[in-house]
């Protein structure tokens, strides 16, 4: 509770200093929304030209994709600004301020700096509303709970591959690549139905890397679809468990890692 | 010249001192080669499209894609914004090398090396795991040799005006997104043009960024009739006479709009 009073304090500063350079804030909404919906607009243009990705239609793979970045800008809100700048911080010592805080060092990192996703949070909204209606998905209380639930796990798993992709730089110091790596490439293949890659990869994005579960999994349930390949179509329901065991691992790993970390001194 | 070519070589070392970085950057460059072929091969799977593209096209299109822009890609307006906003701009105003050549030169030594620790591996696996198409005549090489070169002349000057038009707008970081974004919509990097709806292709038809990789790959691929690549050379040539006037024109103007706030 306390630490949600100081979140909602801390978004309230970092929006005021957003706000003191409002023009740029908006040049930069409207800036990540046209590349947003360009590139939605693109692969609709492509896959209506071909009708089906195996077996996937435009609008079901918009759908797959808005889930993808809904869950993604919710995990940006909480978590990605800390873990963007967490490699930084080690290196330039400013962690050391974290640690002696009378505050627990995880939830006073991610208050601290809390991120806007408007842009990615609209364009997902917008976008997962005109799938539901152009598919004519079935609306009732159990549906919208059941959406709501995976966009959050969703965001749950999401974060969670944030921070295990920040954490090592307690150990290495330098870990840029390593981000980039897994939440700007290996999630790329998540914009299609990992149906159309190799085995390999679907085990790896299923067991691995878990991004399938983001999206790929509980798409299949809004969507009534059954392309498991070869797994089990209980794996439609497993992504709040995902969600809550990875981020709990994530947490713990935080924890060795704050315990390894030596001031590097500077 | 010897200067010029000084840059390049320094930028590239400046890259080169950080090279194990590269291959987690490789692993990533395979990554998205790979979600590319995964894509164009289910959705090619019955051979052929109807506009007559076949799969081993559409890999040649995607590597030499991939080739083209890394070697085009640009950071130049983030560099000169940040020289605006700290005040060194001034220093590059006295000093006996052309801003415009030093920045070109240093972004292309950048650009050399991830071409090298990148994008060569990158077309080594594609060269074992492909089968990739290859030009038919010895004059479909000579036409694409030459519009290559003319298109990545024409997107490095297209860089290079948006790098000054940051004297007026301060902002560097979005700007190169939104030139990324018009780009990857009207130049055939991510769909090549041929599957565009028609008013979309008629747009990308009137904009210069179709000849940057989009055109050169067609002749490549031998879509384009000989007189259809000369016009595409032609057209090239012409719009890089026209942006060279118009950069030519703002740095001028920049020149005297600059405002030097202290440093």
């Amino acid at each position: 509770m306390y630490y949600f009073l100081l979140y909602l304090n801390f978004i309230k500063i970092n929006l005021q200093s957003i706000f003191e350079y409002r023009k740029a804030f908006w040049y930069g909404q409207v800036c990540m929304i046209t590349s947003y919906v360009t590139d939605i607009a693109l692969i609709w243009v492509l896959i209506s030209r071909f009708k089906t990705i195996n077996g996937w239609g435009p609008y079901e793979i918009m759908f797959l994709y808005a889930l993808n970045l809904c869950a993604y800008s919710i995990a940006g809100v909480l978590l990605r600004k800390p873990t963007i700048a967490l490699p930084s911080m080690i290196q330039s010592g400013e962690f050391d301020d974290i640690l002696i805080r009378p505050l627990n060092p995880f939830f006073y990192t991610i208050t601290r700096e809390a991120a806007m996703y408007f842009s990615q949070l609209t364009v997902s909204a917008v976008t997962l509303t005109i799938c539901i209606m152009k598919l004519q998905l079935t609306i009732n209380p159990a549906s919208v709970g059941m959406l709501i639930l995976v966009i959050i796990s969703g965001a749950l798993i999401q974060g969670a591959i944030d921070l295990f992709a920040a954490i090592p730089a307690f150990w290495l110091i330098k870990s840029d690549s390593i981000k980039d790596l897994l939440i700007g490439d290996i999630r790329s293949f998540t914009r299609y139905p990992i149906s159309i890659y190799n085995r390999s990869v679907q085990v790896f994005l299923t067991l691995i890397v878990p991004y399938a579960f983001i999206s790929f999994y509980p798409a299949q349930f809004f969507l009534k679809k059954n392309d498991f390949i070869m797994f089990h179509p209980v794996f439609q329901y497993l992504t709040p468990a995902i969600g809550i065991i990875l981020i709990v691992l994530a947490y713990k790993f935080w924890n060795a890692g704050v315990r390894h970390y030596n001031s590097t001194g500077s | 010249m010897y200067v010029y070519l000084e840059f390049v070589r320094k930028s590239f070392f400046e890259r080169y001192v950080y090279r194990a970085n590269s291959f987690i950057y490789l692993a990533g460059s395979i990554i998205r080669l790979m979600v590319m072929v995964s894509v164009w091969k289910v959705l090619l799977d019955s051979g052929i499209s109807p506009e007559g593209v076949t799969f081993v096209d559409m890999m040649s299109y995607v590597i030499i894609n991939m080739i083209v822009t890394t070697l085009i890609s640009s950071n130049m307006t983030s560099r000169i914004t940040a020289k605006i906003k700290t005040g060194d701009i001034a220093i590059d105003f006295i000093r006996p090398v052309s801003l415009k050549y030093s920045l070109i030169s240093e972004q292309l030594g950048i650009n050399l090396f991830r071409g090298i620790f990148n994008v060569i591996p990158v077309c080594l696996v594609a060269l074992l795991f492909f089968n990739l198409k290859f030009p038919n005549s010895f004059l479909d090489v000579v036409m694409f040799t030459i519009s290559i070169i003319n298109g990545i002349i024409l997107m490095f000057a297209i860089n290079y005006i948006l790098a000054l038009c940051s004297f007026w707008l301060k902002t560097g970081k979005y700007n190169e997104r939104y030139l990324r974004t018009l780009f990857e919509l009207f130049g055939g990097t991510f769909i090549p043009l041929w599957f565009y709806p028609q008013f979309l292709y008629k747009l990308s038809y009137y904009l210069p960024f179709r000849l940057v990789t989009f055109d050169p790959i067609s002749i490549y691929l031998g879509k384009l009739s000989l007189e259809a690549s000369l016009k595409v050379i032609t057209t090239q040539l012409i719009w890089i006479v026209c942006l060279y006037l118009l950069e030519r024109y703002l740095w001028l103007k920049a020149q005297n709009y600059i405002f030097i706030q202290g440093g």
